[in-house]
């Protein structure tokens, strides 16, 4: 055996290894949740949702501010006729002359999707920067899926693989089930780039969906796509994940620019000289992308690669909140 | 060739190459510079930027300039032009090149070779056939050739380890018919110098070329050996000003074992000097050398056998009953060890190693067989010294020079009239004569020589009442001298006195040039092992070069067909050098120059053959284009500055300025705060900035120190509060650290905090302060999380992690499984490695329990905080993690071992 193939299966058995260096090698999904870990260690840990959260992203059953099927109690409202007689609060009734009955708060649990940019865009990583757009993107939605299944919400990744069949679940078999989904769907080779807005897919009304990464492409293309998604009811957070190189533009010279989607190449000549141009306009996207959002009234965080990952979320938990 | 004016160019040809120019202008025009490839996600943000530099699609003019001007010296250089040519040869025919390598141009040989470069390159370009000629290794008459081929074959033209063979090189002429001959000569006449010229000036049109008198020839004289002492002396031809060469004495392994400086004065041609080495270095001389002025000449290879002498000294034969340290054998061998190699052994053991002189001081014990061995040994040469000594038989009659009466004469003891004898002054041809005598030498015992006829001659040594205390005679090559006293201090004071050491080092010289025995043993041939080169180098030798025969060996000469060198097998090498008593250099030799009027000598090797300066353009043109490189480079945006680089820089300078900032502070310690804080141990805490909660902090402090004086060895002074800006942090062996939301530590505090826990100080870091005690149960508050993240962002702390019941910190003192101050429950953290049985120590513990309100008592020793959740037993336990934490930071894993104390307490109760 190759001391490579013996060091793979030294990282297959530990993924939460990774060697020292070796910025360009794959990290293992585990890594990926060893950072998410870090990162929402730096947060508050989600102890007190009641004070912390907005009802709708709370602990687990949400009250719907109506009577329903739940465990707290909800309202007394008056028997009438067609009730069940076995409705009827006896010791409330008592206290008076007519008959109550004792209705429960109509309880349900806060479906949330998350969902990564797996374009080739997203595997961009400038010089003095540790990671990949990509990279950040999944520990963020793995920090996200952490904290929610904390919070015993119903997270699901979308786009995951079929067979996992659609859904959200609870729990850490939940962030689990993330985990292998994100580990399925960024795989470039099987399923090419992702779109920078996702298809509704199976979400449903009122469902969150939180959307990490780029949104490179033409304003035309997101906001019909916005739109696709906004039209199904879905509440959405965009997460928009850059890299220091794109807001700075530190380049300067004779520079050919080569996207990394298959655009076509485009040359400068003297790069420093559109920089403020650039700044400019990557600005007046970031306000074009905020605009779409709220225009939907979904939420926009900014976040940069070279930043620390607790930042975003700390936004993101803001952004559930309000 | 194209001659204009002083430049010429060589290959005119090439110039045409200047016409593509304009081409490679207009080609060169149409291609911009080549841009960096560089990956960009949001490639789609740049559509359409208004590009506000008119691009520079093609390459600046200046640009282009350079590169052309590269183009142009190339073409240039490779036209190569030549400055000054300098006259022209004479004739149409071949250029005879004569140049005199032996020994004495050696020095200056990379001269020669320029010189000759010079010649050969003027001749290429003249395009004349070339007839060289090195009249130290003459050969076979030497051919006609181009002087292109006369170029590759220079460097294999060497100086040679002898000297020139003129009369060798007058015979070659003959045949020759060069249009004009140039003599590159070492300045000096050698045998048929003067008919070798009358050839050549006969033959053609000569012009004779040496060095300017101030670049001369240095040779040196065989060197002298006596003792310790080396005498060097060198030669060069007459010359009217003073100068000074330096002659390095080498090593086996090249090491300098000494430097001596020869001064010249003005018109003398001969210097000499002693250098004297220690006697440790003596043996080691491996190679004599002028140093600067290296030459086969100037250079003196040394082998064994210019070593000291081997000196054997019998062992006793007898049974030896004296103390070893006043036997005669001691008394020889601290006497000679200076000046002779000494071996020691029996008689035939010492006649096998060679030893050249045998000193027999005490019985011996010698056979028939050895006697005679011996006898025959002294006849080749071998000096035998023996000794008068009191055991009997230790005297062989044959074996003495004279012969001696049996018994001893006394004189000055208890029972004699006479008083112990002097030495009487040394007769002329004894070689001792000259040495001086000290005064309190005497002589009490000795032997009398019987009366013989010639007894006067042998005598060189006799005391003064004329009876001889030393005699000698010859046997064959040898010497037989005797000692009439001993060797020890028996029989006289001699032993002790300078005297005999003198006495003894010049029988030394007796030995030398014994020469047959020298090089007795080995094989018949000697093989060549290194050859000497003409400057003094050692190489393997060539192939062809003949073995001496070992019998010849001490009389051969070095010359062409006995190179100098050394021979024989690799582990005993012999010398044959060209400095020698019978060699070519000997004591006598002197330089003889050439009468350079009459000879019409110019004075310098080169005269002016042109400046080939195509070298210089190509060299030029390649510093040119780096140059275009680094503008390239440049244009492309790969040579600027990156910010981020600078924002580093920036970073460390500032991080340096505060660090210089920061050092005086901790160099100028407040001396009353120092004093303060080590007259006795404290322990230390920072401010929270509130007055209230600092009053808690130090009452909790003092209510420790009092718990530690009362149940501990501790005796601990009142806290200090600190400030980790300012305050030198060093002094304490821990320091309390309420974090409260918002504590704050500057960068330079940062620094100063991680050098006091890298030098071992322990910072308790407490972010109870404050908190609610109902509701916190094993939580900290994210607050104050938070502002402890905030301290320690900039201390490199290793990871940290819960301490448990095997920490040292739960047993150092008192046994305790949990840690509680006025918060119970909360977990605590040390470094991690400091958990298992580690050697070190965590220099932070980080908890939030609010310790210092458990401690805190009130002046009347009443506790501050009344009511704890766990009762009077939490306080207890707080105590207790106090006292644990001091003895923690004050001794460190020592503590460790309590671990087993009741296992062991046990076992000794059994």
């Amino acid at each position: 055996m190759t001391w490579r193939a013996a060091r793979e299966q030294l990282l297959s058995a530990f993924p939460g290894m990774k060697a020292a260096g070796d910025s360009n090698a794959p990290i293992s999904m585990m890594e990926y949740r060893r950072r998410a870990e870090i990162a929402i260690r730096a947060l508050p840990p989600l102890t007190a949702p009641a004070n912390r959260m907005a009802p709708s992203v709370g602990r687990g059953a949400h009250g719907q501010r109506k009577s329903g099927p739940g465990d707290s109690f909800w309202q007394f409202r008056p028997f009438v006729t067609g009730d069940s007689e076995s409705a009827i609060d006896w010791r409330r009734s008592a206290r008076s002359d007519g008959h109550y009955i004792r209705q429960n708060e109509w309880e349900t649990t806060q479906n949330v999707w998350l969902w990564c940019d797996s374009s080739a865009s997203m595997r961009y990583r400038s010089e003095g920067v540790a990671e990949t757009k990509l990279d950040r993107a999944i520990t963020l939605a793995l920090g996200a899926a952490i904290l929610l299944a904390e919070g015993e919400e119903r997270i699901g990744y979308l786009g995951g693989p079929a067979r996992q069949g659609p859904g959200t679940g609870t729990g850490n078999m939940a962030v689990q089930r993330c985990m292998e989904a994100i580990n399925e769907a960024i795989d470039l080779e099987r399923f090419g780039n992702s779109p920078a807005i996702p298809e509704p897919g199976a979400m449903r009304r009122f469902c969150h969906v939180i959307l990490f990464g780029d949104f490179l492409d033409s304003e035309e293309v997101i906001r019909r796509r916005l739109s696709a998604l906004a039209a199904r009811g879905v509440i959405g957070h965009l997460v928009h994940i850059t890299d220091p190189a794109e807001e700075d533009f530190p380049f300067s010279g004779r520079i050919h620019f080569e996207g990394m989607e298959k655009e076509t190449p485009e040359l400068v000549h003297r790069a420093e000289s559109i920089r403020g141009q650039y700044r400019r306009r990557m600005e007046a996207w970031r306000e074009t992308l905020l605009a779409l959002s709220r225009s939907i009234g979904w939420s926009y965080i900014h976040h940069r690669t070279d930043r620390p990952s607790h930042l975003a979320l700390l936004g993101l938990m803001n952004a559930l909140e309000g | 060739m194209l001659n204009l004016g002083p430049l010429a160019i060589l290959n005119p040809a090439i110039l045409a190459a200047l016409v593509v120019l304009p081409a490679v202008w207009f080609r060169v025009r149409a291609l911009p510079p080549e841009a960096r490839k560089v990956a960009f996600p949001p490639i789609l943000l740049l559509r359409g930027l208004e590009k506000d530099d008119s691009p520079p699609d093609r390459t600046p003019w200046w640009v282009l300039a350079i590169r052309l001007l590269i183009l142009t010296l190339i073409i240039l250089a490779l036209a190569r032009p030549v400055l000054n040519p300098g006259e022209k040869f004479t004739g149409d025919g071949a250029i005879l090149i004569v140049v005199d390598n032996g020994w004495e141009a050696a020095s200056r040989w990379a001269e020669r070779t320029a010189a000759l470069r010079g010649i050969l390159n003027k001749a290429e370009r003249e395009n004349r056939p070339v007839i060289l000629l090195p009249t130290a290794s003459p050969g076979t008459a030497p051919g006609t050739i181009s002087a292109r081929q006369a170029l590759e074959r220079l460097p294999a033209l060497q100086a040679m380890p002898w000297s020139p063979d003129h009369r060798q090189s007058a015979l070659l002429l003959g045949g020759l018919e060069p249009s004009q001959a140039i003599w590159l000569s070492d300045g000096l006449k050698h045998e048929g110098s003067d008919e070798f010229r009358q050839r050549l000036d006969d033959l053609t049109f000569l012009e004779i070329r040496t060095d300017t008198a101030a670049r001369h020839a240095f040779a040196l004289h065989p060197p002298g050996f006596s003792g310790l002492d080396i005498e060097i002396s060198a030669v060069r031809p007459p010359r009217a000003f003073a100068e000074n060469i330096s002659v390095e004495v080498l090593g086996r392994n090249g090491q300098r074992i000494g430097e001596l400086r020869l001064d010249f004065a003005a018109g003398t041609s001969q210097a000499t000097g002693v250098l004297r080495l220690p006697q440790r270095s003596r043996n080691e001389i491996s190679r004599v050398q002028i140093a600067g002025h290296r030459s086969a000449g100037a250079t003196i290879l040394l082998d064994w056998r210019s070593g000291r002498p081997l000196v054997g000294i019998t062992e006793n034969g007898g049974l030896d009953t004296a103390p070893p340290l006043t036997t005669p054998a001691f008394y020889l061998s601290r006497a000679l060890e200076p000046y002779s190699a000494l071996v020691r052994g029996d008689v035939t053991g010492l006649m096998d190693q060679e030893a050249t002189l045998i000193f027999m001081a005490d019985y011996a014990g010698l056979t028939p067989g050895q006697e005679t061995a011996l006898l025959g040994w002294v006849a080749e040469g071998g000096v035998l010294v023996s000794f008068a000594s009191a055991q009997p038989g230790a005297l062989h009659a044959d074996l003495l020079p004279v012969r001696v009466r049996s018994g001893d004469r006394a004189t000055g003891g208890a029972l004699t009239w006479d008083q112990p004898k002097k030495i009487l002054p040394f007769p002329e041809g004894s070689p001792f004569f000259g040495i001086a005598i000290p005064d309190d030498v005497t002589v009490s015992r000795q032997l009398l020589a019987a009366p013989e006829p010639d007894l006067a001659r042998k005598i060189w040594a006799r005391l003064e009442d004329g009876t001889p205390i030393v005699t000698a005679d010859t046997r064959g090559e040898g010497w037989l001298v005797l000692f009439h006293t001993t060797a020890n201090a028996e029989w006289s004071n001699l032993a002790h006195s300078g005297l005999f050491v003198e006495l003894l080092r010049h029988i030394l010289p007796l030995a030398r040039g014994g020469g047959a025995s020298d090089l007795a043993a080995g094989p018949a041939l000697l093989a060549p092992d290194k050859i000497m080169t003409g400057t003094g180098e050692l190489v393997a030798a060539p192939p062809g070069t003949g073995p001496i025969s070992r019998e010849v060996f001490s009389t051969v000469t070095a010359g062409p067909d006995t190179p100098p060198g050394l021979y024989g097998p690799p582990e005993g090498t012999l010398a044959l050098n060209l400095v020698a008593k019978a060699g070519p250099i000997s004591d006598r030799y002197s330089f003889t120059e050439i009468d350079r009027d009459h000879w019409k000598v110019i004075d310098g090797l080169s005269a002016s053959q042109g400046k080939d300066f195509g070298g210089p353009l190509l060299v030029a043109a390649i510093l040119v284009a780096m140059a275009d490189i680094l503008i390239g480079l440049w244009l492309r945006g790969l040579l600027t500055l990156r910010p981020a680089r600078s924002g580093t820089a920036v970073c460390l300078a500032l991080a340096v300025t505060a660090s210089f900032q920061g050092q005086p502070v901790a160099q100028n310690l407040d001396e009353e705060f120092a004093v303060a804080a080590t007259s006795q141990t404290r322990l230390a805490w920072v401010s929270t900035g509130s007055a209230a909660r600092d009053n808690v902090i130090e009452s909790g402090l003092k209510g420790l120190g009092r718990v530690l004086r009362i149940r501990t060895a501790v005796s601990l002074g009142p806290p200090m509060m600190v400030d980790p800006e300012t305050d030198p942090l060093n002094l304490f062996p821990l320091i309390y650290w309420p974090v409260t939301t918002d504590s704050q530590l500057s960068e330079a505090g940062a620094a100063r905090l991680s050098a006091y826990l890298r030098k071992g100080g322990m910072v308790l870091f407490d972010s109870g302060i404050g908190d609610p005690t109902g509701i916190s149960l094993g939580l900290q508050r994210p607050e104050a999380q938070e502002s402890l993240r905030r301290i320690l962002e900039n201390i490199d702390l290793p990871q940290l992690v819960p301490v448990d019941s095997r920490h040292v910190l739960s047993k150092s003192y008192y046994l305790l499984d949990r840690f509680p101050g006025r918060i119970q429950g909360r977990q605590i953290w040390v470094e991690r490695g400091t958990d298992r049985d580690g050697e070190s120590v965590s220099a932070v513990v980080i908890g939030g329990g609010d310790w210092a309100s458990a401690w805190a008592i009130d002046p009347l020793g009443m506790p501050l905080v009344r009511s704890l959740p766990g009762g009077e037993w939490q306080r207890e336990l707080a105590y207790r993690f106090g006292v644990n934490l001091v003895m923690y930071a004050l001794t460190g894993t020592y503590k460790d071992d309590q671990l087993h104390l009741e296992a062991l307490m046990n076992r000794l109760g059994e």
